[in-house]
């Protein structure tokens, strides 16, 4: 299966990735809604505002880095990944995992759930892993010009 | 880096143009534009070895060192 280049597995990710950005945007735009209808159903123990104020917190940033996801895979499609905007599309999704982390901290007093030491250890993953590999990436993108200048 | 590449100034001597070296040693233009703009970061041996048979001189002819 070819995994980059056009009508590839990159390209197909980058669609599903584009729908979920969609769907983020109508999450977080109707938050407020969704939440109280949540409340109101389930009875869970929420904190109405605090609750909401910490989804909106987080909501933001995940969708920046779908977003960041979305550059990424549209570099792979067009076949080269190994570009210096992707060592940055990486930190940035970095730093985000690590303020969603933070928030979820923070928002264990507010949303008394499982779901959110599941997020915590999710996004700490996610913030180490995306830091490192931006790192790598650097260092793969400085060997291949000193490849591609060798004559 | 001081290093500078005259291959420019050989060419000229022995009156062989861009696409004409290019073809007789095998890299591409863009290659040999890279490798006369000093933009270059290293040169195999194999390349200076096929530079030197066509143009027919010594390897020291093509680098100087700026100071």
């Amino acid at each position: 299966m070819k995994v980059k280049g056009e009508k590839s597995l990159s390209t197909f990710i980058e669609l599903c990735l584009k729908l979920l950005f969609v769907i983020g945007i109508i999450v977080v735009l109707g938050l407020p809604y969704i939440l109280q209808k949540y409340s109101e159903w389930m009875h869970p123990q929420i904190n109405y505002y605090p609750a909401l104020a910490i989804l909106y917190a987080a909501g933001v940033p995940a969708l920046i880095i779908v977003y960041r996801f979305i550059k990424i895979f549209h570099t792979l499609g067009e076949g080269d990944p190994f570009k210096i905007e992707n060592v940055q599309n990486l930190k940035i999704i970095s730093i985000c995992s690590l303020i969603i982390m933070i928030e979820f901290i923070i928002g264990i007093f507010f949303i008394t759930s499982v779901f959110a030491v599941v997020i915590i250890g999710i996004f700490a993953v996610a913030w180490l892993g995306a830091y490192i590999l931006s790192e790598l990436l650097k260092e793969a993108i400085q060997y291949k010009e000193e490849n591609e200048l060798t004559i | 880096m001081a290093i500078i590449v005259n291959l420019d100034v050989m060419m000229a001597k022995r009156k062989i143009s861009s696409s004409e070296l290019s073809e007789k040693i095998g890299i591409s233009m863009a290659n040999l534009s890279i490798l006369k703009t000093n933009k270059g970061k290293a040169i195999r041996f194999s390349t200076l070895d096929a530079i030197c048979k066509v143009l027919n001189c010594q390897p020291r002819r093509y680098f100087g060192m700026e100071r």
